[in-house]
């Protein structure tokens, strides 16, 4: 879920979307009784589980938590009927396929009526969800500020709506659809590529075909997967796509610098991969991704001038990790990485009205190394996650026109998280994460007029987050309909875009509540 | 082919696939359904156990029926039973947990392997031959020589330490598993180390 990219004032967008919120509670409450959440409500109804089971603090994942991703969010268990067609069609036809394996193994038994209880029919798996944060910063934003003040505003950031859950026993989708609004730049600044900003765009989407096989002594759990922003599919909250921060303001300041798939990309191409996990420990994937066509971005609401560009072929994506697991422990070690020729826009401003893109392109190639370590304790999970990557820069297509003064470069991002939850549910959390950006300096791509200093792209700093959830182990009023978290976080900088001098202005507290429904 | 007709083409590959790969494999291996899916997505692929989760191949088959019922019933009240077991089972009736339990017993059980060797021989002797010191009875009089109980009695053998450590504890800390049972009183006086060797060498048997 990306839920950095849109923010808004409480205006007549941020009532429309409470609004709408209040509509789809209607509607839910409407469309079935109340019974024990997730933190995708929809899930929550599939599964039947609370959101502890899959969840330490949301959206991070315990080792259960990861397999239904990786089973496609098929897996049932719940009140509701899991799909509303497929090869099965509920726990009826999957006693009796039961049955008749049993007694064909055991040889004997007249096969009786399966005696399923109190399941309830199919609801669609759809949820919402919306997060509402004031934002404090150490320093005012800059002027112009219009439409917020220049410091400690209240915004909806973000309003959401989802597909979860499963289409049939071997298909499930995740998929999201967000209301983004212009920031207050980008709103006034009056560049003619402004026409391209979306207030509706298609978000994180995941949609994946899961089944098992056996193959000698190895269990065997293949998959393919299509989805819209490289490492969104991954299983490990160590990756760009699922990282924490879970939730940032916009109006808080972030490094200007980072690695081409720490998102750079999202929601502006698409990929198809296949995946596998062996014997429950070692996962491999492989996928391949094209951007979009600049007309076709903009119909899903995304501006394309927000990407670097678009792809020369397809970008190849690779995935190795390798996952041990002990009783209460789970060890992950692992690989990633991508690689990206990417045609640059010949005029991001469209001052020139042209589309087009150079007909070279900069070569940029991510590696990424991850390790996450998970114990749970008997009513608490200790989370320690690391990951880094390196960037490497071949610049062929910025060089030689001056976006970039070197012709090759390095970018390094590292980020080291440990995350603490506790209670019923999980509905404590403590995450604490040290992050650091460092590269080679380029007197263009990092420029003053960029926001940089020292034409370096280095920053460096601390982040913290407290989180509550205040209905705990499934009392939500309306669960698993419905379900609220609130969260402190306060960003502190080391560095800040090349700088230690003023880094500390960047600071920011985001006191956030979080609804999903 | 443009983005738009390659996205539609996946799409249909994959309900293709769907619709082709659960019959096909529940005809030849007769196994996968969704139900199934809905236990093995914690207890592993093949039911081997998977983290706390218990291996649940070639669990004896009355005894997994007995429990899925405890579970359904909300008597078996451990910690884990309640965060995972009892909503796991909230619509699971009678004759669903009979054919589950049928199911998973005809899958051959893997050791778990994960105990301390050095106590696997402390872990043998008390299994064999109970402490008659402390009032403890051994453990195959009812659960067998090769801890691979009977009826409603459980294998014991091969199921990670860590549960059966677990579950060992939890017998004299006052859950319930079900009515009648006699381990609250077997297995009380068991002291910690000697659970913990106990665990260690079931972990190990074959």
């Amino acid at each position: 879920m990306e839920h950095r990219r849109s923010d808004r004032v409480w205006s007549r967008g941020g009532i429309a979307a409470v609004m709408a919120i209040c509509a789809a509670v209607v509607l839910l409450v409407m469309i079935g009784g109340a019974a024990p959440a997730s933190a995708l409500p929809s899930f929550a109804r599939q599964t039947g589980q609370p959101c502890g089971t899959c969840h330490t603090s949301f959206p991070g994942l315990t080792p259960f938590g990861r397999r239904f991703k990786l089973l496609g969010y098929t897996t049932g268990g719940g009140l509701y009927k899991t799909t509303p067609f497929g090869n099965n069609n509920g726990p009826q036809q999957a006693y009796a396929a039961l049955r008749d394996y049993a007694n064909r193994t055991d040889g004997g038994g007249a096969a009786q009526s399966a005696t399923s209880s109190g399941e309830r029919g199919w609801v669609p798996p759809i949820s919402m969800m919306a997060i509402a944060g004031f934002t404090h910063a150490q320093a005012d934003i800059p002027a112009p500020t219009d439409p917020y003040r220049p410091n400690d505003n209240t915004v909806l950031t973000p309003f959401s709506g989802f597909w979860g859950g499963a289409v049939t026993s071997n298909i499930g989708a995740f998929a999201q659809v967000t209301y983004n609004a212009p920031g207050p730049v980008s709103g006034l600044s009056g560049a003619p590529a402004d026409k391209f900003l979306h207030t509706w765009t298609w978000d994180n989407t995941d949609v994946r075909f899961a089944s098992t096989t056996r193959i000698g002594p190895l269990d065997i759990i293949y998959g393919i997967t299509a989805n819209n922003n490289p490492t969104v599919q991954d299983l490990w909250n160590t990756t760009p796509a699922w990282t924490f921060p879970y939730a940032v303001s916009n109006l808080g300041s972030t490094p200007g610098a980072r690695t081409i798939i720490e998102g750079a990309f999202a929601a502006h191409a698409v990929g198809v991969g296949g995946y596998t996990m062996i014997n429950d420990m070692l996962y491999l994937e492989a996928t391949g991704y094209q951007t979009l066509r600049f007309g076709q971005q903009n119909s899903l609401g995304v501006d394309p001038f927000g990407a670097p560009g678009l792809f020369s072929g397809v970008a190849p994506y690779w995935r190795v990790a390798l996952e041990p697991h002990w009783g209460p422990h789970t060890f992950m070690i692992g690989t990633y990485g991508m690689v990206f020729n990417v045609n640059p826009w010949i005029d991001s401003t469209f001052v020139q009205g042209t589309t087009g893109v150079l007909g070279i392109a900069d070569r940029f190639t991510d590696v990424g190394f991850d390790s996450q370590y998970q114990y749970q304790g008997s009513n608490y999970w200790v989370t320690l996650r690391a990951n880094y990557l390196r960037e490497f820069q071949q610049l062929n297509a910025s060089f030689p026109t001056g976006a970039s003064a070197n012709p090759s470069n390095l970018l390094n991002s590292l980020r080291l998280t440990g995350e603490v939850t506790f209670g019923g549910d999980n509905r404590f959390a403590l995450t604490g994460q040290y992050f650091k950006i460092w590269g080679t300096p380029d007197a263009n791509l990092y420029s003053v007029g960029g926001g940089f200093a020292n034409n370096s792209p280095n920053s460096s700093g601390w982040m913290a987050e407290l989180d509550y959830i205040p209905f705990g182990m499934g009392k939500a009023p309306g669960w698993p309909w419905f379900n609220a978290k609130i969260g402190l976080q306060y960003v502190y900088y080391n560095k800040f875009n090349g700088t230690t001098l003023g880094a500390q202005d960047n600071n920011t507290v985001f006191l956030h509540a979080w609804f999903a429904m | 082919m443009s983005i738009i007709t390659r996205s539609a083409c996946t799409a249909a590959l994959l309900m293709v696939l769907s619709a082709l790969t659960a019959p096909m494999a529940t005809a030849v291996a007769g196994e996968p359904t969704v139900s199934v899916q809905n236990c093995t997505w914690c207890h592993g692929t093949s039911a081997q156990g998977y983290a706390i989760a218990p291996r649940l191949a070639g669990q004896r088959p009355a005894y997994l029926e007995t429990q899925l019922k405890s579970f359904h019933e909300r008597f078996r009240d451990n910690p884990l039973s309640r965060q995972y077991m009892w909503s796991a089972t909230a619509v699971l009736g009678p004759q669903a947990a009979r054919d589950l339990a049928a199911y998973f017993a005809t899958i051959p059980p893997r050791p778990a392997n994960d105990g301390n060797r050095n106590l696997a021989a402390t872990g043998r002797t008390i299994y064999m031959e109970g402490i008659p010191d402390a009032n403890i009875a051994a453990c195959y009089a009812c659960h067998g020589p090769n801890a691979e109980g009977i009826r409603d009695i459980p294998r014991l053998g091969g199921l990670s330490r860590f549960y059966l450590k677990a579950r060992l504890e939890q017998w004299a800390q006052g859950y319930h598993s079900v009515p009648g049972s006699p381990m609250p009183l077997v297995a009380r006086p068991l002291a910690s180390a000697e659970i913990e060797a106990l665990a260690s060498y079931l972990s190990f048997i074959k």
